[in-house]
């Protein structure tokens, strides 16, 4: 807001700096009219009376030099650049009037009013040009109106000066005038950003932008225009012909025309003439400028002192012409106030915002019922920036049904300065078959047309207001998608700590806000993302949110029914156009689509707006328009394009398919992957894969167990010194209340059994022959053997995962403490706040079985924690395989070998095998071989271009993004991928870790 | 050759109604109102009025079939309405007579009836057979009886324990079809054959917006202390047709009815056609032919402009129509005092929320009574019942909860409230989800259950977009001009659907397919084993080798 205020505050100040000529020029043109006079009387400066007809000479002389120089003044300001034209302008003017000042004839006068004409008539192109760059949409009708305004301000200060001041002291006036306008033009103004962008200096480009607007650094509102400004750039160069359909742009041509009309060439004449917008301004234009030269403005302001003597003797003439500047100087103030008070149409082309009225009257007009929306977002890991948004949608009510059930038809809102395509045409399409859809009878289901703000965002917001789920609820993912009740039980922190803010991690940062009409329960949902009607096929996106699917049968039918439109389409690497005859080539295609599917619903983050839909139970894909220009997709240059009708006609038989549903698709495809568009594979031929990883570690864990078992045998056969070491805790206060409960366990089997009851008897004392007659008792006693270490195992596993669990919450708090006392960005502090996490968990959990017992560390205590790690690891891959196969079969891809590997160090093995396991298990830790795959990833791509340490430092920057993103998605949307990896999968590191840093005494030496 | 024809059945029937002057009367009334921008609403109501005393042997004007069950029952108010679709009040306002989506039916029985019960299934199953509707379905689990939110309409003796006669049950999954309107003519004096009646053409009512066919019979007083009470039959049909779907905006009996008025049915008193013309004003019509007379009818502070047609009996075919002159799409309507919204919260299947949300749009306090009424296998829980997000509220004047049972009540709340002026006020209550035995699902179970309306019962403190008739009133006229201190309206909630944890009903086959399976598997050895003989093998005869490598493999197990 404050970037916006000082970005105005530059612009207006850089406006009324480059107007300066302006100024003058107005003073320069009406100076004849008491220079005139001056020069005819008998003190005249000249030390000479002028003629009449070299009065007349200088009263028209600058009004002739502009009209040759206008025909140059638009390429030379886009040869030189505005600013190197401005500064010219501004010396020329400058020795103009020192020329006046030091003219001893008429003709040096002459010649002064000639340049200076000269410059006038180039600076007036060039500024309203200059100014019109450089000024965002909403100043530029202000700054416009400057011109005009400070026009006849000049006007009226050449009367005023010449009313009361000697010829001598307008002319150093003038001078003073152009010295600081020369100054300031050095100091102040910079170049124009899209001349800039014109001649490919995108850096000063940047730069300049930024400062015009105000930002001290490069903000992405910054970047946007950027690259807005490039691709108009692009489109007047390749002179594609302006889309009439498009309002936005109309009012810029205007400016832009006024300005560039003699500069612009032969091919660009034929653009004006080609669009009927920019024809109809084009004689707009002219006519206004022909009966403003045809009223005689120019002569009466010239010739205002003498007419003024001749109409009105009595007043003084220096008075009336006062009189006429400042009616001049009244009515264009009239015009700028009038001109901020209607603003153009500056609300639907400036505005990053979606047009609501807009919209809102299209509906309407449709005879669609139509609601806004608006939601909040508390930015959970900022300083406190709130976003608002305000969705827009409109519901066809169905005929003769009651409201029960919906389909929805969605568009993305997209500015014109977002990076990503415009999803204009998407939206017409919306609308179009909005009017299409309403006077038809058949409709079983309501359909609801839906345009969202800020992408997914938007999406979500409407989705949890849809479905009640209010901001007072908590995350949600500590309710698991439960809606909140009043007085259920929630953690509030406050009460332990209060003063501190703990409010982020248990408050909804998003606010859904309340939906003023609904329809009934949605049964499908269908996203438009078109970005031009001229399309030359459809990708079908599927992925959702935490890598959740649409049900197969949506999917299978929106291919079948783009064949049956004639619509080319596509899923990945898989394209319906594409026939291969070689069958390898099929199969190397199928397994790329595969892999481009499993890389998209590895990180659990939706690919469109579909993927939202997917938690709420309704079935969604995103359609989205593609031509030759987005991915290499083959053979697509041949492809005929297709238009809105065929479109619309696949989008109709999409959505009447759907309303004929009977029942929700209920089926149970929503477990597969797709390896073409008409193949998939089904959960129960991928599942096997990854089972058989887990099952590896299970068996590992088995293996163990048995290994841990024969040794409790023999150890109550004989005394061992690990037994002995195993019985010696006992004495201590954890290890007496397990074993008072061992021994009531105990109890319970010595009075069943009928043995001795003496309970403190140790069971390696008992009589050999004894533990081999009741088998029972000795499966007692191995219990007791194990669970003696329990404690000390059970206490560290916990303390690790509750680690886990603070490390999971603890993005907010790294955010509030690094904007605090470092003033960092969020993404740095949490990055480097877990970093920091990480590398004290590294160095201090290997000692943290040790801190919590006294005594030495035993193998069975350690296997056992092993064979618990393994399980735990296990369970954890198959739990995520279940929801998001392809991140199941990551982690245990890179998890099984190393789980597998490493296992209890013994002191007496060799040291290079430990260190391998130690090595091994260092590289996997989650956050640093996040940052290692990013860093080689980038030094792959960008090494050999910048070198290494860049490149290294961009996949540093994107491990960071990547952090980030991940922490936000599961603040916002309920993304689990970091709380899973924060909550097991690094705590499952760490105790494996811990494992491979311990080294114990071997097992006891005896092994039969 | 017909006309002497027709002219001899108008004189016989004249004669009959001459003779019978004390006996019934019989009145057909239309009412049309445009429903700006899109819409119009159109609504025939047809009274019996039975002067005579009540018998199920010989009837006049009215049906005798609908008669002789209400005798038989000792009804003494009865209301049954087949609606297809939802009427939406924020945006069309009130209609004369509001119904529930599906099937609807609430009687008052005669105090003399002891078991209600009985007498409840009885009356139902039998006008499941007069309207060939599937009344059959109501049953213990689906009839409650509401304390606060109906009253009678007619003349009944006074009763402190009124509602404990009354029964009501709806069927939201209802289908109204063509197979229930000819039964439904049927009941009427002309049937379809002349008057206002012969517009309904199936054809065209089935495809409009919404429409609603009801019967609604009550006891009104025939003499000033009412110490005589004669019977009276309404039966009206709500039509509301989409000018976007009819494509055109200009209406005429033939665009809408498919077909003109061939003149008054002869044995109605009277034949009246009503035309709201209030919206002329913003939306100028031209009404083709002139109308005979427009009234002014100023009730409750808004004045509504009608235009009157007497219809005769010797009328040739006519049709009325509007042609609107200017084609200003956009109008703004004026919000009711009041409007509801009904929707159902959460996802997924642990548990959901229904909320009931009403809107005063007035600058003073209206009392409303809110019926809400839960199948069995949607338990409601009076705890986590939120009014605003509190679990109590000032606003709540009345309660009455009454838990349902597992395949034998449902769930039923009602609410007496205050809704105070120009708010909007949240009900909530919060529900399970019930796992059913694998019969009770009805077929499609994966299209969800319906939950039926609420019922909003208020006593308007205006008569903005109010259309409906006084309450003693039987006839459309008498509502001009009608203004009292407040009007009574029900309303009905649009109904809801839920998703119950519904079974693979697939499974079945899977588990067919498998045991099949095992079966034929277990059936080739069984097979073998009984037919084919077994026979001895001598000892020591040579080994094969073969039986060599069994004997190896045997050894080792060993």
């Amino acid at each position: 807001m404050c970037a916006m205020m000082k970005g105005k505050l530059i612009q207006y100040a850089c406006t009324v700096v480059l107007t300066i000529p302006c100024f003058q020029a107005a003073f320069t043109f009406v100076w004849p009219s008491y220079a005139i006079p001056a020069l005819q009387s008998d003190r005249s400066p000249l030390g000479y009376k002028i003629s009449e007809r070299e009065a007349g000479l200088i009263s028209s002389c600058t009004m002739l030099s502009p009209m040759i120089v206008t025909m140059f003044a638009g390429t030379l300001a886009d040869v030189f650049g505005r600013k190197k034209i401005s500064v010219a302008c501004g010396f020329i003017i400058l020795s103009s009037w020192i020329l006046v000042l030091t003219a001893k004839s008429a003709s040096q006068i002459l010649i002064a009013r000639l340049i200076c004409g000269l410059a006038f008539g180039c600076n007036i192109i060039v500024v309203i040009m200059y100014i019109g760059e450089l000024c965002q949409t909403s100043t530029r009708a202000t700054a416009t109106v400057i011109i005009t305004f400070l026009f006849s301000i000049g006007a009226l200060a050449s009367y005023s000066l010449g009313w009361v001041c000697s010829y001598e002291t307008v002319c150093y006036f003038c001078i003073t005038l152009s010295v600081i306008y020369i100054i300031f033009m050095f100091a102040l103004v910079k170049e124009s950003p899209v001349f800039l962008v014109g001649k490919g200096r995108e850096k000063e480009a940047l730069h300049c932008l930024a400062f015009y607007r105000g930002a001290s650094v490069v903000t992405e509102h910054v970047l946007g225009e950027l690259s807005y400004m490039r691709s108009q750039h692009n489109q007047n160069k390749q002179n594609h012909p302006i889309e009439e359909n498009v309002p936005q742009y109309e009012t810029e041509k205007l400016t832009e025309e006024k300005t560039s009309l003699p500069q612009e060439e032969t091919s660009a004449w034929k653009l004006l003439f080609a669009s009927t917008s920019s024809r109809r301004a084009l004689i707009s234009m002219v006519s206004i400028m022909v009966l403003t030269v045809y009223m005689g403005m120019v002569s009466v302001q010239v010739y205002a002192a003498q007419l003024f003597t001749k109409m009105a003797p009595n007043i003084s003439p220096d008075l009336c012409s006062v009189i006429l500047a400042l009616v001049l100087v009244a009515s264009s103030c009239v015009g700028t106030f009038t001109m901020d008070l209607f603003k153009r149409r500056e609300k639907y082309y400036d505005t990053e915002k979606i047009p609501v009225p807009w919209l809102v009257a299209k509906m309407s007009q449709l005879h669609l019922e139509v609601y806004t929306h608006n939601y909040t977002l508390n930015y959970p890991l900022g300083q406190g920036q709130i976003y608002k948004g305000t969705n827009v949608y409109g519901i066809l009510r169905a005929a003769r049904t009651p409201s029960l059930e919906a389909l929805v038809v969605s568009a993305p809102f997209r500015p014109l300065s977002s990076h990503q395509k415009s999803t204009a045409a998407g939206i017409a399409l919306m609308l179009a078959f909005a009017e299409f859809a309403r006077p038809q009878k058949y409709w079983a289901k309501d359909i609801i047309f839906l345009v969202t703000e800020h992408e997914q965002l938007g999406m979500q917001a409407w989705l949890e207001a849809y479905h009640g789920l209010q901001s007072d609820s908590e995350t949600f993912y500590t309710t698991l998608g439960s809606f909140w009740k009043p007085g259920s039980f929630g953690l509030d922190l406050t009460n332990f700590f209060p003063g501190f803010d703990w409010l982020g991690s248990h408050k909804k940062c998003l606010n859904p806000g309340q939906l003023k009409a609904r329809s009934g329960a949605i049964q499908a949902a269908i996203n438009l993302e078109f970005h031009s009607p001229k399309i030359k096929y459809v990708e079908v996106k599927v992925e959702g949110l935490n890598g959740q699917l649409p049900n197969l049968d949506l999917v299978n039918l929106v291919h079948k029914l783009c064949v049956k439109s004639g619509i080319h389409h596509s899923y990945k690497n898989s394209y319906s156009w594409v026939r291969n005859r070689n069958k390898v080539d099929d199969w190397v295609n199928n397994i790329w689509t595969m892999v481009g599917m499993v890389s998209t619903q590895l990180a659990g983050v939706p690919n469109g707006n579909h993927g939202l839909f997917h938690r709420f139970g309704i079935e969604a894909v995103t359609l989205e328009g593609r031509d030759s220009s987005d991915g290499p997709a083959p053979r697509v240059h041949s492809l005929s394009a297709a238009n809105f009708h065929r479109l619309g006609l696949a989008l109709e038989t999409v959505l009447r398919s759907l309303n004929n549903l009977l029942e929700a698709f209920h089926q149970s495809y929503f477990f597969y992957m797709l390896p073409a568009t008409d193949r998939f594979v089904s959960i129960g031929q991928y599942m096997p894969s990854l089972c058989l990883m887990c099952a590896a570690m299970l068996l590992r864990a088995l293996a163990l167990w048995v290994g841990v078992q024969p040794t409790q045998e023999r150890s109550s056969q004989a005394e061992d010194p690990v037994d002995s070491e195993a019985k010696e805790p006992g004495e201590r206060p954890p290890e007496r209340l397990s074993e008072s409960s061992n021994q009531r366990v105990h109890n319970r089997k010595t009075i069943k059994e009928k043995h001795s009851d003496s309970e403190s008897e140790i069971p390696g004392e008992q009589d050999v022959k004894e533990v081999v007659q009741s088998s029972d008792e000795r499966v007692a006693n191995s219990q007791t053997q194990l669970n003696f270490s329990m404690v000390n195992v059970g206490a560290n596993y916990l303390l690790v995962h509750v680690l886990g669990y603070a490390a999971m919450n603890s993005p907010v708090l790294f955010t509030q403490l690094g904007a605090k006392y470092f003033s960092l960005p969020s993404e740095v502090s949490v990055y480097y706040g877990l970093c920091v996490t990480s590398a004290v968990l590294v160095v201090a959990a290997p000692a943290l079985p040790r801190l919590l017992r006294r005594g030495a560390l035993t193998h069975e205590e350690l296997t056992l924690v092993n064979i618990l790690v393994l399980i735990e690891l296990s369970t954890l891959c198959l739990a995520l395989g279940m929801h998001n196969f392809p991140l199941g079969l990551a982690v245990a891809a890179l998890y099984t070998p190393v789980a597998l590997l490493s296992g209890v160090v013994v002191r007496e093995r060799g040291w290079i095998s430990v260190w391998l396991q130690r090595a091994a298990c260092a590289v996997l830790q989650p956050l640093g071989a996040l940052t290692a795959a990013m860093c080689v990833y980038s030094v792959a791509v960008y090494g050999g271009a910048e070198g290494a340490a860049a490149a290294a430092g961009r996949g540093r920057d994107a491990a960071m993004q990547a952090v980030m993103f991940a922490v936000a998605d599961s603040l916002i949307y309920g993304n689990w991928v970091f709380n899973v990896a924060a909550s097991v999968l690094l705590p499952v590191w760490v105790v494996l870790w811990q494992i491979v840093c311990n080294s114990v005494e071997g097992p006891p030496p005896a092994r039969r | 050759m017909f006309n002497s024809k027709n002219f001899l059945f108008f004189i016989a029937v004249f004669i009959e109604t001459i003779f019978n002057a004390n006996g019934d009367l019989f009145n057909e009334e239309l009412f049309i109102k445009p429903l700006p921008p899109a819409h119009l609403y159109t609504y025939f109501q047809f009274t019996t009025l039975v002067n005579d005393n009540l018998s199920s042997e010989h009837t006049y004007l009215a049906p005798r079939s609908l008669v002789e069950v209400l005798t038989r029952f000792q009804v003494d108010e009865l209301h049954f309405t087949l609606t297809e679709g939802q009427w939406r009040h924020n945006h069309w306002g009130y209609p004369v007579l509001d119904a529930a989506p599906g099937a609807e039916l609430y009687a008052w029985f005669s105090s003399d009836v002891e078991n209600v019960d009985t007498q409840w299934k009885k009356l139902s199953s039998t006008l499941a057979g007069l309207f060939c509707a599937s009344l059959n379905f109501i049953e213990d689990f689906n009839t409650i009886t509401p304390q606060m939110a109906l009253q009678p309409t007619g003349a009944i003796p006074q009763n402190p324990n009124i509602t404990s006669q009354l029964r009501y049950a709806s069927l939201p999954r209802e289908i109204v079809c063509t197979e229930n309107l000819t039964p439904w003519k049927k009941l009427l004096p002309c049937e379809s054959s002349r008057g206002l009646s012969a517009l309904l053409n199936s054809r065209m009512i089935h495809n409009t917006n919404y429409h609603s066919i009801g019967v609604h019979t009550r006891k009104v007083c025939s003499s000033s202390d009412c110490s005589v009470v004669s019977l009276e039959i309404k039966q009206t049909v709500a039509l509301v047709y989409d000018s976007k779907i009819i494509r055109t905006t200009d209406w005429s009996f033939t665009k809408l009815f498919g077909q003109g008025l061939p003149g008054g049915c002869p044995l109605a008193s009277s034949s009246k056609v009503y035309v709201d013309i209030t919206t002329n004003d913003t939306q100028p019509f031209l009404l083709s032919p002139e109308p005979e007379k427009v009234l002014l009818s100023q009730r409750g502070g808004s004045e509504t402009k009608l235009a009157l047609y007497t219809i005769k009996p010797e009328n040739k075919m006519t049709t009325i129509g509007a042609k609107y002159i200017s084609k200003k799409d956009l109008v703004l309507m004026k919000l009711p005092p009041l409007y509801f919204n009904r929707y159902v919260l959460g996802y997924g299947k642990e548990f959901g929320g229904i909320v009931t949300e009403l809107t005063n749009t007035f600058w003073s306090s209206i009392d409303v009574v809110v019926l809400q009424n839960a199948p069995w296998w949607l338990p409601i829980q009076l705890s986590s019942l939120r009014i605003n997000g509190e679990a109590s509220s000032e606003m709540v004047l009345a309660r009455h909860y009454s838990p349902g049972r597992s395949r034998q009540k449902p769930y039923h709340l009602e609410l007496l409230l205050r809704l105070p002026p120009k708010s909007a006020t949240k009900i909530t209550i919060d529900f399970e989800f019930v796992f059913l035995k694998w019969q009770e699902y009805p077929p499609d179970a994966n299209h969800g259950f319906y939950v039926g309306s609420a019922i909003i019962t208020a006593n308007l403190p205006t008569a903005r977009n109010y259309t409906s008739l006084p309450g003693t009133a039987s006839l459309f006229e008498s509502s001009i001009n009608a203004s009292k201190p407040w009007y009574p309206a029900v309303f009905r909630t649009n109904g809801v659907m839920v998703s119950l944890p519904t079974p693979d009903f697939s499974m079945p086959y899977n588990v067919i397919c498998l045991a099949c399976t095992v079966v034929a598997l277990a059936f080739g050895p069984l097979h073998n084993i009984c037919t084919k003989e077994l026979v001895l093998k001598v000892v020591g005869s040579s080994v094969t080798l073969k039986q060599k490598i069994i004997n190896l493999f045997k050894k080792k197990k060993e």
